[in-house]
């Protein structure tokens, strides 16, 4: 009887793991039959499945059919936050936020809430409000916790009944703090620390690297937003882009912009120069084509274009933001000039953010 | 002994245990889960005034802070429990704890706990967590525990 006990016992222990798999694991977890959603899930993250890796959080976490793991948890909820799963997202904040079996970091946990929340996670959403409202671990900030607020409230009634008190802060331009990226073909994804004291304004640029010697283009992406972080899961066209987050003062008229990031060690551009040339004068459009040589070789992106806005159709060399008029001022030196003073224009709205416009036409 | 009927052999039980010190580690009434953890609270509490069902502000920040620990998993159930003093009528006081509980329950849901995780019940002066003489006042008493399994 032993031996057929036995041999019995180690036959079931030999099925393969195949036949559990048929089976849904969600189904054996409702059913507490932790066991087997274990096999199916260990199975399927092994593929991959993000939802498995949360599942298998979850049975360390709760302690279910296995000793309670707060480090085995947050492996399980890590790997599927980064796989992008935003109830994982959300679970790895939380752990972060509530300090549960590590040091509270709710540095991270503000990462990782934002993260979600750009998910349209209700719940992350929430939180994120609470957090800054309360400024609990991190600087307050009432505009963005009316912004999550506001997102959340639709789906959690609490959020809906929130009044936060504004404070008018002396706004003072400084440079986004980068915390996440990840830009590629299958998504676009960039978060920032908001300073409450800083400007409410921020830019978020994805540009293509141009090849060599050719113009660059309209930027991929160009987002204004007042929250810290955008999601597009569209992703680009090529690998091959850079980016930045840029700070707006309210008025328009400065900004201070985080470093251009890139992927695969796409040579920075010192700036970007739009030359406005007249195909029909041949003269010009020679000009245009040595002058782009010169400024490419000197690190500068520069488009050739015939389309010349209104607003900048009388001026030389112009720009849009304050920080941008020496770029404008030694892009000016550098051309030809008839006058000893070579006109440089400040003109609100006419350029991006590091954009310097040389209208060749208007060249006197 | 094993003549006594079941029923008044269990009445026997319940003054007994009434008459000790209960605190709320000790009552364990719900299924725990198979293994307590020491470092997270199992207990949440939510306190009311006398006579009152109705979550006030520095009790509403309590439960901010709860659905900052609170992970997203499905299933797993959320047991609302509320009590009462033993202040006025013991009837009264079991409808007042589940008047309580109910409420606590609509602010988790509010905060976006999904309904379909709770459990909520009204314990009225059953199992205090501090053990009283009739029409004694005991904050302690006036509870909603929140736990979960």
């Amino acid at each position: 009887m032993k031996n057929v006990i036995l041999s019995c016992a180690v036959s079931i222990a030999l099925l393969p793991a195949t036949s559990w798999a048929q089976e849904d694991a969600a189904s054996a977890f409702a059913s507490r039959d932790f066991a087997t959603a274990k096999a199916v899930w260990l199975s399927e993250a092994a593929d991959g499945s993000a939802e498995a890796m949360l599942g298998l959080g979850l049975l360390a976490d709760r302690g279910f059919g296995q000793q309670r793991d707060f480090d085995v948890a947050f492996d399980w909820y890590l790997q599927a936050a980064e796989l992008g799963l935003a109830e994982a997202q959300f679970n790895v904040a939380i752990m972060l936020d509530a300090g549960l079996g590590r040091e509270r970091d709710v540095g991270e946990a503000q990462m990782w809430y934002t993260r979600a929340a750009l998910r349209d996670h209700a719940r992350a959403q929430y939180n994120l409000g609470l957090l800054y409202e309360t400024g609990d671990g991190i600087v307050s900030n009432p505009a963005l916790a009316a912004y999550w607020f506001g997102k959340a409230a639709q789906t959690v009634p609490a959020a809906a009944l929130r009044e936060v008190t504004q404070v008018t802060a002396s706004r003072t331009l400084a440079e986004p703090d980068m915390i996440f990226d990840n830009v590629s073909t299958s998504q676009v994804e960039i978060v920032w620390n908001a300073d409450p004291n800083a400007n409410a304004t921020h830019l978020v640029e994805v540009i293509e690297a141009p090849r060599v010697d050719e113009n660059y283009g309209a930027p991929t992406i160009s987002v204004k937003t007042v929250t810290s972080g955008i999601l597009d899961l569209n992703g680009l066209p090529t690998e091959n882009a850079i980016w930045r987050v840029v700070n707006l003062a309210n008025d328009d008229t400065d900004y201070a912009a985080a470093d251009w990031s890139s992927n695969h060690a796409i040579e920075l551009p010192r700036g970007r120069i739009t030359l406005f040339s007249d195909p029909a004068v041949k003269s010009m459009e020679d000009a245009a084509s040595v002058f782009a040589s010169s400024l490419r070789q000197a690190g500068y992106w520069v488009q050739i274009t015939d389309d010349v806005p209104k607003q900048s159709d009388n001026f030389y060399v112009s720009y849009a933001y304050a920080s941008d008029q020496q770029l404008a001022q030694a892009v000016a030196e550098f051309l030809p000039s008839t006058e000893q003073i070579t006109p440089v224009k400040q003109l609100l709205r006419s350029t991006q953010p590091g954009e310097v416009t040389v209208n060749l036409s208007a060249f006197r | 002994m094993k003549n006594l009927p079941i029923k008044s052999l269990m009445l026997t039980l319940g003054l007994f245990a009434s008459s000790a010190t209960l605190t709320a580690q000790e009552t364990s009434q719900t299924a725990a889960p198979v293994i307590e953890e020491a470092e997270e609270a199992p207990w949440l509490k939510v306190y009311f005034a006398s006579g009152s069902a109705t979550v006030s502000a520095d009790q509403a920040a309590t439960l901010d802070r709860a659905v900052r620990t609170f992970r997203e998993g499905d299933p797993f159930v959320m047991v609302v429990a509320g009590g009462a003093d033993k202040v006025g009528d013991p009837a009264a006081n079991l409808g007042l704890s589940l008047q309580r509980a109910t409420a606590v329950a609509t602010a988790l849901t509010n905060r976006g706990i999904p309904i379909e995780r709770l459990q909520v019940l009204g314990r009225g002066n059953s199992e205090l967590q501090v053990a009283t003489p009739d029409g004694v006042a005991e904050e302690e008493n006036r509870v909603v525990e929140i736990s979960w399994r």
